[in-house]
Protein backbone atom coordinates (compact mmCIF):
# COMPACT_ATOMS: atom_id res chain seq x y z
CA UNK A 1 0.00 0.00 0.00
CA UNK A 2 2.48 2.37 0.91
CA UNK A 3 4.60 1.53 -2.24
CA UNK A 4 1.62 2.52 -4.45
CA UNK A 5 1.35 5.55 -2.68
CA UNK A 6 4.56 6.31 -3.56
CA UNK A 7 4.05 5.91 -7.02
CA UNK A 8 0.98 7.63 -7.45
CA UNK A 9 3.04 10.77 -5.82
CA UNK A 10 6.12 10.01 -7.95
CA UNK A 11 3.25 10.12 -11.08
CA UNK A 12 1.82 13.37 -9.56
CA UNK A 13 5.19 14.82 -9.22
CA UNK A 14 5.75 14.24 -12.90
CA UNK A 15 2.34 15.78 -14.18
CA UNK A 16 3.28 18.66 -12.68
CA UNK A 17 6.90 19.11 -13.52
CA UNK A 18 5.83 18.49 -17.49
CA UNK A 19 2.70 20.32 -17.23
CA UNK A 20 5.44 23.92 -16.34
CA UNK A 21 7.67 22.52 -18.74
CA UNK A 22 4.68 22.96 -21.08
CA UNK A 23 3.54 26.01 -20.21
CA UNK A 24 6.90 27.65 -20.11
CA UNK A 25 7.16 26.60 -24.07
CA UNK A 26 3.61 28.05 -24.78
CA UNK A 27 3.93 29.27 -28.22
CA UNK A 28 3.64 33.12 -27.80
CA UNK A 29 0.80 34.63 -28.94
CA UNK A 30 0.77 36.11 -32.35
CA UNK A 31 0.32 39.16 -31.13
CA UNK A 32 3.81 38.95 -29.31
CA UNK A 33 5.33 37.57 -32.48
CA UNK A 34 4.22 40.00 -34.39
CA UNK A 35 5.96 42.54 -32.03
CA UNK A 36 9.03 40.62 -31.21
CA UNK A 37 9.78 40.30 -35.09
CA UNK A 38 8.33 43.79 -36.40
CA UNK A 39 8.19 46.50 -33.73
CA UNK A 40 10.99 45.46 -30.95
CA UNK A 41 14.21 46.21 -33.08
CA UNK A 42 13.02 49.28 -32.62
CA UNK A 43 10.44 49.77 -29.65
CA UNK A 44 10.69 48.53 -25.97
CA UNK A 45 7.56 48.37 -23.47
CA UNK A 46 8.74 49.51 -20.32
CA UNK A 47 12.52 49.35 -21.01
CA UNK A 48 13.02 53.11 -22.27
CA UNK A 49 13.72 54.56 -25.33
CA UNK A 50 15.32 52.29 -27.99
CA UNK A 51 15.39 53.95 -31.47
CA UNK A 52 11.75 54.68 -31.34
CA UNK A 53 9.63 55.68 -28.61
CA UNK A 54 8.67 53.33 -25.28
CA UNK A 55 5.61 51.69 -25.97
CA UNK A 56 4.43 51.16 -22.07
CA UNK A 57 1.06 52.92 -21.88
CA UNK A 58 0.56 53.63 -25.73
CA UNK A 59 -3.17 52.31 -25.42
CA UNK A 60 -3.42 55.64 -22.75
CA UNK A 61 -1.75 58.06 -24.40
CA UNK A 62 -3.05 57.64 -28.19
CA UNK A 63 -6.25 56.83 -29.63
CA UNK A 64 -6.57 53.15 -31.28
CA UNK A 65 -7.13 55.08 -34.95
CA UNK A 66 -4.34 56.76 -34.64
CA UNK A 67 -2.10 54.11 -34.69
CA UNK A 68 -3.41 52.23 -36.82
CA UNK A 69 -3.20 55.30 -39.86
CA UNK A 70 0.54 56.03 -38.36
CA UNK A 71 2.22 52.90 -38.05
CA UNK A 72 0.48 51.98 -41.82
CA UNK A 73 2.12 55.23 -43.21
CA UNK A 74 3.97 57.59 -41.11
CA UNK A 75 5.59 59.96 -43.65
CA UNK A 76 2.18 60.43 -45.13
CA UNK A 77 1.05 61.52 -41.80
CA UNK A 78 4.47 63.49 -40.88
CA UNK A 79 4.01 65.32 -44.47
CA UNK A 80 0.24 65.95 -44.04
CA UNK A 81 0.41 68.31 -41.17
CA UNK A 82 -0.47 65.61 -38.26
CA UNK A 83 1.26 67.47 -35.22
CA UNK A 84 1.43 64.36 -33.02
CA UNK A 85 3.02 62.57 -36.12
CA UNK A 86 5.39 65.51 -37.00
CA UNK A 87 6.29 66.04 -32.36
CA UNK A 88 7.66 62.34 -32.43
CA UNK A 89 9.54 63.35 -36.01
CA UNK A 90 11.06 66.23 -34.15
CA UNK A 91 11.28 64.03 -30.72
CA UNK A 92 13.35 61.42 -32.67
CA UNK A 93 16.12 63.22 -34.42
CA UNK A 94 14.05 63.19 -37.83
CA UNK A 95 14.50 59.67 -38.09
CA UNK A 96 10.87 58.52 -39.52
CA UNK A 97 9.14 54.97 -38.92
CA UNK A 98 9.17 52.93 -41.90
CA UNK A 99 6.01 52.21 -43.23
CA UNK A 100 4.35 48.95 -41.81
CA UNK A 101 2.12 46.64 -43.82
CA UNK A 102 -0.57 45.48 -41.35
CA UNK A 103 -3.93 43.92 -41.81
CA UNK A 104 -6.68 45.16 -39.15
CA UNK A 105 -6.70 42.00 -37.36
CA UNK A 106 -3.06 42.25 -36.88
CA UNK A 107 -3.75 46.29 -35.16
CA UNK A 108 -5.89 44.48 -33.39
CA UNK A 109 -4.04 42.03 -32.25
CA UNK A 110 -1.30 44.03 -31.21
CA UNK A 111 -3.37 46.98 -29.56
CA UNK A 112 -4.67 44.11 -26.81
CA UNK A 113 -0.95 42.89 -26.80
CA UNK A 114 -0.07 46.78 -25.43
CA UNK A 115 -2.89 46.90 -22.96
CA UNK A 116 -1.60 43.44 -21.41
CA UNK A 117 1.62 44.68 -21.32
CA UNK A 118 1.00 48.23 -19.89
CA UNK A 119 -0.84 46.82 -17.55
CA UNK A 120 1.69 44.15 -16.86
CA UNK A 121 4.27 46.59 -16.36
CA UNK A 122 5.94 45.78 -19.59
CA UNK A 123 6.75 43.11 -21.93
CA UNK A 124 10.07 41.38 -22.97
CA UNK A 125 10.35 39.95 -26.90
CA UNK A 126 10.37 36.84 -27.63
CA UNK A 127 13.23 35.08 -28.99
CA UNK A 128 12.40 34.66 -32.84
CA UNK A 129 16.13 33.80 -34.38
CA UNK A 130 19.30 35.41 -34.94
CA UNK A 131 20.85 37.80 -32.05
CA UNK A 132 19.61 41.58 -32.62
CA UNK A 133 21.73 44.38 -33.63
CA UNK A 134 20.53 46.35 -30.58
CA UNK A 135 22.28 43.87 -28.31
CA UNK A 136 25.59 44.22 -29.24
CA UNK A 137 28.59 45.17 -27.17
CA UNK A 138 30.72 47.99 -27.79
CA UNK A 139 33.61 46.08 -28.83
CA UNK A 140 31.29 44.33 -31.53
CA UNK A 141 29.81 47.91 -32.59
CA UNK A 142 33.55 49.07 -32.76
CA UNK A 143 34.50 46.37 -34.94
CA UNK A 144 31.42 47.15 -37.13
CA UNK A 145 32.95 50.61 -37.57
CA UNK A 146 36.19 49.06 -38.07
CA UNK A 147 35.05 47.18 -41.18
CA UNK A 148 32.77 49.48 -42.48
CA UNK A 149 35.69 52.00 -42.22
CA UNK A 150 38.05 49.19 -44.21
CA UNK A 151 40.54 49.37 -40.98
CA UNK A 152 39.75 45.79 -41.04
CA UNK A 153 39.59 44.12 -43.59
CA UNK A 154 36.78 41.49 -45.07
CA UNK A 155 37.81 38.19 -44.18
CA UNK A 156 36.88 37.27 -47.52
CA UNK A 157 38.81 40.25 -49.05
CA UNK A 158 35.65 41.75 -50.75
CA UNK A 159 36.06 45.76 -50.62
CA UNK A 160 34.87 47.98 -47.32
CA UNK A 161 31.93 49.32 -47.25
CA UNK A 162 32.94 52.90 -47.37
CA UNK A 163 34.31 53.04 -51.24
CA UNK A 164 30.29 52.68 -51.97
CA UNK A 165 28.12 54.25 -48.56
CA UNK A 166 28.60 56.36 -46.34
CA UNK A 167 27.94 56.71 -42.27
CA UNK A 168 27.67 59.32 -39.83
CA UNK A 169 31.11 59.96 -38.44
CA UNK A 170 33.26 58.48 -40.85
CA UNK A 171 35.45 61.73 -41.24
CA UNK A 172 36.05 64.96 -43.34
CA UNK A 173 35.81 63.13 -46.78
CA UNK A 174 33.24 60.94 -45.25
CA UNK A 175 32.03 57.70 -47.48
CA UNK A 176 31.01 56.88 -50.93
CA UNK A 177 28.01 57.90 -52.65
CA UNK A 178 27.36 55.38 -55.07
CA UNK A 179 25.30 52.93 -52.95
CA UNK A 180 23.94 55.83 -50.59
CA UNK A 181 24.29 56.92 -46.79
CA UNK A 182 23.05 53.77 -44.57
CA UNK A 183 23.48 55.58 -41.38
CA UNK A 184 19.81 54.96 -41.16
CA UNK A 185 19.22 51.50 -42.39
CA UNK A 186 18.54 49.72 -39.25
CA UNK A 187 15.83 51.82 -38.45
CA UNK A 188 14.77 51.57 -42.98
CA UNK A 189 15.02 48.18 -43.40
CA UNK A 190 14.70 46.25 -39.12
CA UNK A 191 16.59 43.74 -37.97
CA UNK A 192 15.33 40.89 -39.90
CA UNK A 193 15.20 42.93 -43.50
CA UNK A 194 18.95 44.12 -42.32
CA UNK A 195 20.20 40.81 -41.29
CA UNK A 196 18.60 39.23 -44.94
CA UNK A 197 20.49 42.05 -46.77
CA UNK A 198 24.02 41.59 -44.75
CA UNK A 199 23.76 37.74 -45.57
CA UNK A 200 22.12 38.11 -49.23
CA UNK A 201 23.81 41.60 -50.51
CA UNK A 202 21.01 41.00 -52.72
CA UNK A 203 21.72 44.41 -55.00
CA UNK A 204 22.91 43.78 -58.40
CA UNK A 205 25.78 45.67 -57.61
CA UNK A 206 27.05 44.14 -54.13
CA UNK A 207 26.11 40.26 -55.71
CA UNK A 208 28.62 41.04 -59.05
CA UNK A 209 30.88 42.32 -56.26
CA UNK A 210 30.36 40.52 -53.13
CA UNK A 211 29.06 37.39 -55.07
CA UNK A 212 32.21 35.56 -54.37
CA UNK A 213 33.92 37.38 -51.22
CA UNK A 214 30.49 37.01 -49.20
CA UNK A 215 30.79 38.53 -45.61
CA UNK A 216 31.58 35.97 -42.66
CA UNK A 217 28.42 35.46 -39.98
CA UNK A 218 30.58 37.31 -37.47
CA UNK A 219 30.95 40.00 -39.82
CA UNK A 220 27.37 40.49 -40.81
CA UNK A 221 26.49 40.81 -37.07
CA UNK A 222 29.21 43.29 -36.33
CA UNK A 223 28.08 45.86 -39.13
CA UNK A 224 24.55 45.31 -38.16
CA UNK A 225 25.13 46.32 -34.38
CA UNK A 226 27.18 49.34 -35.86
CA UNK A 227 23.71 50.41 -37.70
CA UNK A 228 21.70 49.77 -34.85
CA UNK A 229 23.81 51.85 -33.11
CA UNK A 230 23.98 54.67 -35.57
CA UNK A 231 20.15 54.63 -35.52
CA UNK A 232 19.89 54.94 -31.79
CA UNK A 233 21.17 58.36 -32.49
CA UNK A 234 19.22 60.01 -34.92
CA UNK A 235 21.90 62.81 -35.12
CA UNK A 236 21.35 64.26 -38.72
CA UNK A 237 24.14 63.43 -41.27
CA UNK A 238 26.45 66.16 -41.82
CA UNK A 239 26.79 67.20 -45.15
CA UNK A 240 30.10 65.79 -47.27
CA UNK A 241 32.73 68.33 -48.69
CA UNK A 242 32.79 69.85 -51.73
CA UNK A 243 35.39 67.71 -53.36
CA UNK A 244 34.93 68.59 -56.75
CA UNK A 245 35.46 72.37 -55.33
CA UNK A 246 38.94 70.98 -53.80
CA UNK A 247 39.58 69.48 -57.58
CA UNK A 248 39.02 72.56 -58.88
CA UNK A 249 41.98 73.96 -56.76
CA UNK A 250 44.17 72.04 -57.34
CA UNK A 251 43.83 72.56 -61.23
CA UNK A 252 44.02 76.11 -60.33
CA UNK A 253 46.85 76.02 -58.01
CA UNK A 254 49.15 74.23 -60.65
CA UNK A 255 48.02 76.17 -63.93
CA UNK A 256 48.73 79.65 -61.87
CA UNK A 257 51.80 77.98 -60.84
CA UNK A 258 53.10 77.10 -64.20
CA UNK A 259 51.84 80.23 -65.55
CA UNK A 260 54.08 81.87 -63.27
CA UNK A 261 56.48 80.10 -63.48
CA UNK A 262 56.98 79.96 -67.35
CA UNK A 263 56.08 83.74 -67.36
CA UNK A 264 59.34 84.40 -65.07
CA UNK A 265 61.71 81.97 -67.18
CA UNK A 266 60.14 84.12 -70.48
CA UNK A 267 61.36 87.59 -67.88
CA UNK A 268 64.95 85.86 -67.68
CA UNK A 269 65.20 85.04 -71.41
CA UNK A 270 63.90 88.50 -72.27
CA UNK A 271 66.79 90.25 -70.06
CA UNK A 272 68.75 88.33 -71.23
CA UNK A 273 68.68 89.36 -74.74
CA UNK A 274 68.76 92.94 -73.33
CA UNK B 1 17.63 38.98 -66.35
CA UNK B 2 15.99 41.68 -68.17
CA UNK B 3 15.92 42.32 -72.09
CA UNK B 4 18.46 45.84 -71.38
CA UNK B 5 20.84 44.08 -68.95
CA UNK B 6 21.03 41.42 -71.52
CA UNK B 7 22.17 44.08 -74.62
CA UNK B 8 24.32 45.35 -72.22
CA UNK B 9 25.91 41.58 -71.21
CA UNK B 10 26.45 41.35 -75.02
CA UNK B 11 27.78 44.85 -75.20
CA UNK B 12 30.15 44.37 -72.89
CA UNK B 13 31.65 41.41 -73.86
CA UNK B 14 31.66 42.32 -77.85
CA UNK B 15 32.35 46.13 -77.84
CA UNK B 16 35.68 45.66 -76.82
CA UNK B 17 36.71 43.14 -79.38
CA UNK B 18 34.90 45.31 -81.72
CA UNK B 19 37.05 48.23 -81.05
CA UNK B 20 40.11 46.26 -81.35
CA UNK B 21 39.38 45.60 -85.02
CA UNK B 22 37.85 48.88 -85.60
CA UNK B 23 41.64 50.33 -84.37
CA UNK B 24 44.20 47.73 -86.29
CA UNK B 25 41.43 48.63 -89.47
CA UNK B 26 41.71 52.14 -88.82
CA UNK B 27 45.78 51.70 -88.14
CA UNK B 28 45.86 49.70 -91.41
CA UNK B 29 43.96 52.18 -93.28
CA UNK B 30 46.62 55.31 -91.87
CA UNK B 31 49.49 53.23 -92.22
CA UNK B 32 48.53 51.46 -95.69
CA UNK B 33 46.73 53.77 -97.84
CA UNK B 34 47.19 57.09 -96.19
CA UNK B 35 51.07 56.50 -95.49
CA UNK B 36 50.85 57.78 -92.62
CA UNK B 37 50.35 61.20 -94.32
CA UNK B 38 50.21 63.66 -90.66
CA UNK B 39 49.44 66.66 -92.69
CA UNK B 40 51.00 70.08 -92.16
CA UNK B 41 51.63 70.97 -88.65
CA UNK B 42 49.22 73.11 -86.36
CA UNK B 43 50.72 75.64 -83.77
CA UNK B 44 51.38 74.53 -80.73
CA UNK B 45 49.55 74.83 -77.42
CA UNK B 46 50.69 77.09 -74.57
CA UNK B 47 53.52 75.65 -72.58
CA UNK B 48 50.70 75.42 -69.42
CA UNK B 49 48.16 73.48 -71.77
CA UNK B 50 51.36 71.21 -72.57
CA UNK B 51 52.45 70.28 -68.87
CA UNK B 52 48.69 70.13 -68.31
CA UNK B 53 48.29 67.48 -70.69
CA UNK B 54 52.02 65.78 -69.81
CA UNK B 55 50.78 65.78 -65.98
CA UNK B 56 47.52 64.77 -66.29
CA UNK B 57 47.91 62.15 -68.95
CA UNK B 58 50.86 60.25 -66.67
CA UNK B 59 48.17 60.84 -63.53
CA UNK B 60 45.13 59.82 -65.13
CA UNK B 61 46.69 57.03 -67.71
CA UNK B 62 49.12 55.96 -65.15
CA UNK B 63 46.55 55.35 -62.21
CA UNK B 64 44.49 53.38 -64.35
CA UNK B 65 47.02 51.02 -65.88
CA UNK B 66 48.70 50.35 -62.34
CA UNK B 67 45.59 48.87 -61.00
CA UNK B 68 44.79 47.09 -63.92
CA UNK B 69 48.85 45.06 -63.96
CA UNK B 70 48.69 45.25 -59.78
CA UNK B 71 45.10 45.45 -58.71
CA UNK B 72 46.06 43.25 -55.57
CA UNK B 73 48.47 45.87 -54.21
CA UNK B 74 45.69 48.56 -55.27
CA UNK B 75 43.63 47.26 -53.13
CA UNK B 76 45.56 46.93 -50.02
CA UNK B 77 46.40 50.86 -50.62
CA UNK B 78 42.60 51.46 -51.10
CA UNK B 79 41.33 49.67 -47.84
CA UNK B 80 42.25 53.19 -45.81
CA UNK B 81 39.18 55.94 -46.20
CA UNK B 82 42.73 58.84 -46.11
CA UNK B 83 44.57 56.77 -48.42
CA UNK B 84 41.74 56.77 -50.75
CA UNK B 85 40.71 60.39 -50.41
CA UNK B 86 44.52 61.20 -51.24
CA UNK B 87 44.66 58.79 -54.22
CA UNK B 88 41.13 60.08 -55.67
CA UNK B 89 42.18 63.53 -55.36
CA UNK B 90 44.95 63.16 -57.63
CA UNK B 91 43.01 61.72 -59.59
CA UNK B 92 40.54 64.35 -60.09
CA UNK B 93 43.17 67.01 -60.19
CA UNK B 94 45.30 65.18 -62.94
CA UNK B 95 41.63 64.35 -64.85
CA UNK B 96 40.91 67.99 -64.60
CA UNK B 97 44.68 68.88 -66.16
CA UNK B 98 44.52 66.45 -68.71
CA UNK B 99 40.85 68.06 -69.99
CA UNK B 100 42.13 71.24 -69.48
CA UNK B 101 44.93 70.53 -72.18
CA UNK B 102 42.93 68.61 -74.65
CA UNK B 103 40.46 71.86 -74.59
CA UNK B 104 43.75 73.81 -75.41
CA UNK B 105 44.35 71.16 -78.58
CA UNK B 106 40.70 71.14 -79.42
CA UNK B 107 40.64 74.79 -79.83
CA UNK B 108 43.67 74.93 -82.11
CA UNK B 109 42.33 72.34 -84.28
CA UNK B 110 39.20 73.99 -84.48
CA UNK B 111 40.76 77.02 -85.77
CA UNK B 112 42.32 75.49 -88.15
CA UNK B 113 39.46 73.35 -89.26
CA UNK B 114 37.49 76.77 -89.86
CA UNK B 115 40.33 78.04 -91.79
CA UNK B 116 39.55 75.43 -94.40
CA UNK B 117 42.59 73.54 -93.00
CA UNK B 118 42.13 69.75 -95.00
CA UNK B 119 41.69 66.73 -93.13
CA UNK B 120 41.11 67.76 -89.70
CA UNK B 121 37.82 67.31 -89.31
CA UNK B 122 38.25 63.36 -88.28
CA UNK B 123 41.33 64.50 -85.88
CA UNK B 124 38.76 67.48 -84.66
CA UNK B 125 36.04 64.98 -83.39
CA UNK B 126 38.84 62.34 -81.95
CA UNK B 127 40.01 64.97 -80.17
CA UNK B 128 36.69 66.11 -79.33
CA UNK B 129 35.39 62.94 -78.32
CA UNK B 130 38.98 62.10 -76.02
CA UNK B 131 37.97 65.75 -74.53
CA UNK B 132 34.35 64.12 -73.50
CA UNK B 133 36.30 60.93 -72.28
CA UNK B 134 38.20 63.15 -69.98
CA UNK B 135 35.51 64.96 -68.77
CA UNK B 136 33.31 62.23 -67.98
CA UNK B 137 35.37 60.23 -66.44
CA UNK B 138 36.36 63.64 -63.84
CA UNK B 139 32.43 64.12 -63.40
CA UNK B 140 32.15 60.37 -62.42
CA UNK B 141 34.99 61.18 -59.92
CA UNK B 142 33.21 63.50 -57.93
CA UNK B 143 29.62 61.98 -59.12
CA UNK B 144 30.53 58.88 -57.36
CA UNK B 145 32.91 58.88 -54.42
CA UNK B 146 34.83 56.97 -54.18
CA UNK B 147 35.50 55.87 -57.92
CA UNK B 148 39.35 54.94 -57.42
CA UNK B 149 38.06 51.81 -55.21
CA UNK B 150 35.18 51.18 -57.80
CA UNK B 151 37.07 50.85 -60.10
CA UNK B 152 39.85 48.35 -58.58
CA UNK B 153 36.99 45.82 -57.77
CA UNK B 154 34.47 46.55 -60.43
CA UNK B 155 35.84 47.77 -63.69
CA UNK B 156 39.12 46.31 -63.24
CA UNK B 157 38.29 42.62 -62.67
CA UNK B 158 36.03 43.45 -66.31
CA UNK B 159 39.27 44.36 -68.26
CA UNK B 160 40.84 41.58 -66.95
CA UNK B 161 38.49 39.06 -68.33
CA UNK B 162 38.72 40.81 -72.07
CA UNK B 163 42.50 40.13 -71.91
CA UNK B 164 41.88 36.42 -71.00
CA UNK B 165 38.89 36.56 -73.25
CA UNK B 166 36.45 35.56 -71.19
CA UNK B 167 34.76 38.94 -70.63
CA UNK B 168 32.80 38.91 -66.96
CA UNK B 169 30.65 41.63 -67.40
CA UNK B 170 27.98 41.14 -64.78
CA UNK B 171 29.41 44.11 -62.85
CA UNK B 172 29.87 46.27 -65.74
CA UNK B 173 26.08 45.65 -66.58
CA UNK B 174 24.98 46.18 -63.28
CA UNK B 175 26.92 49.73 -62.74
CA UNK B 176 25.29 53.40 -63.30
CA UNK B 177 24.81 54.36 -66.93
CA UNK B 178 26.92 57.38 -66.54
CA UNK B 179 30.16 54.90 -65.79
CA UNK B 180 29.21 52.60 -68.75
CA UNK B 181 28.90 55.37 -70.78
CA UNK B 182 32.24 56.43 -70.14
CA UNK B 183 33.40 52.88 -70.93
CA UNK B 184 31.56 52.87 -74.31
CA UNK B 185 33.17 55.98 -75.06
CA UNK B 186 36.39 54.80 -74.09
CA UNK B 187 35.83 51.92 -76.90
CA UNK B 188 34.99 54.46 -79.46
CA UNK B 189 37.84 56.11 -78.75
CA UNK B 190 39.72 53.57 -79.10
CA UNK B 191 38.24 52.30 -82.33
CA UNK B 192 38.33 56.02 -83.72
CA UNK B 193 41.93 57.01 -82.92
CA UNK B 194 44.13 55.95 -85.96
CA UNK B 195 41.69 57.42 -88.20
CA UNK B 196 42.45 60.68 -87.15
CA UNK B 197 45.96 60.64 -87.89
CA UNK B 198 47.09 62.98 -84.55
CA UNK B 199 50.64 62.82 -83.54
CA UNK B 200 51.15 61.23 -80.56
CA UNK B 201 52.65 64.45 -79.32
CA UNK B 202 49.66 66.06 -79.47
CA UNK B 203 48.52 64.02 -76.47
CA UNK B 204 51.71 63.45 -74.60
CA UNK B 205 53.85 66.18 -75.36
CA UNK B 206 56.27 64.68 -72.91
CA UNK B 207 60.04 65.68 -75.83
CA UNK B 208 58.34 69.11 -75.65
CA UNK B 209 58.10 70.23 -72.08
CA UNK B 210 61.26 68.34 -72.09
CA UNK B 211 62.79 70.69 -74.99
CA UNK B 212 61.36 73.82 -73.33
CA UNK B 213 62.51 72.82 -69.69
CA UNK B 214 66.06 72.00 -71.82
CA UNK B 215 66.02 75.26 -73.93
CA UNK B 216 64.93 77.18 -70.59
CA UNK B 217 67.94 75.99 -68.38
CA UNK B 218 70.37 76.59 -71.38
CA UNK B 219 69.33 80.07 -71.70
CA UNK B 220 69.31 80.58 -67.48
CA UNK B 221 72.65 78.99 -67.50
CA UNK B 222 74.25 81.02 -69.75
CA UNK B 223 72.62 84.20 -68.34
CA UNK B 224 74.26 83.51 -65.22
CA UNK B 225 77.38 83.11 -67.06
CA UNK B 226 76.53 86.38 -68.72
CA UNK B 227 76.16 88.31 -65.71
CA UNK B 228 78.78 86.88 -64.16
Amino acid sequence: MRLHFLNIATLLTAIAASSTALAAEAPPSPAALLFSTRCATCHTIGKGIKVGPDLLGVTDRRDKAWVSRFVRDPSAMIDGGDADAAALLAQFNGVRMPAQQLEDADIDGLWAYFAACTTAGGCEPVATGPRWGTDATAEEIATGFKLFSGEKRLASGGPPCFTCHHVRELGFMGGGTLGGDVTFAYATFGEAGLSRTLAELPTPVMAAIYGKAPLEADEQYALKALFASMAKDGKAVAQQSGFFLMGLEGMGIILAGLVIFWMRKQDTSRGKGK
Amino acid sequence: MSATTSLLSVLFAYAPVMAVFGFAAAWLYRWGILRNDLGPAVSAVSPTSEVALVVGFLTVVGGHTITVIAPDAMRALLGDISRVALIELAGLVGALLFSWGLLSRLRVRLRVWRAGGVEQLPRVAVLALFFLVSCTGALLTVQYRWLTAWYAYVSVPYLRSLLVLEPVTDAMTASPWPVQLHVVLLLILVAAWPMAGLPRSEIFPLSRVAERLTQLGSTSGTHKEGSS
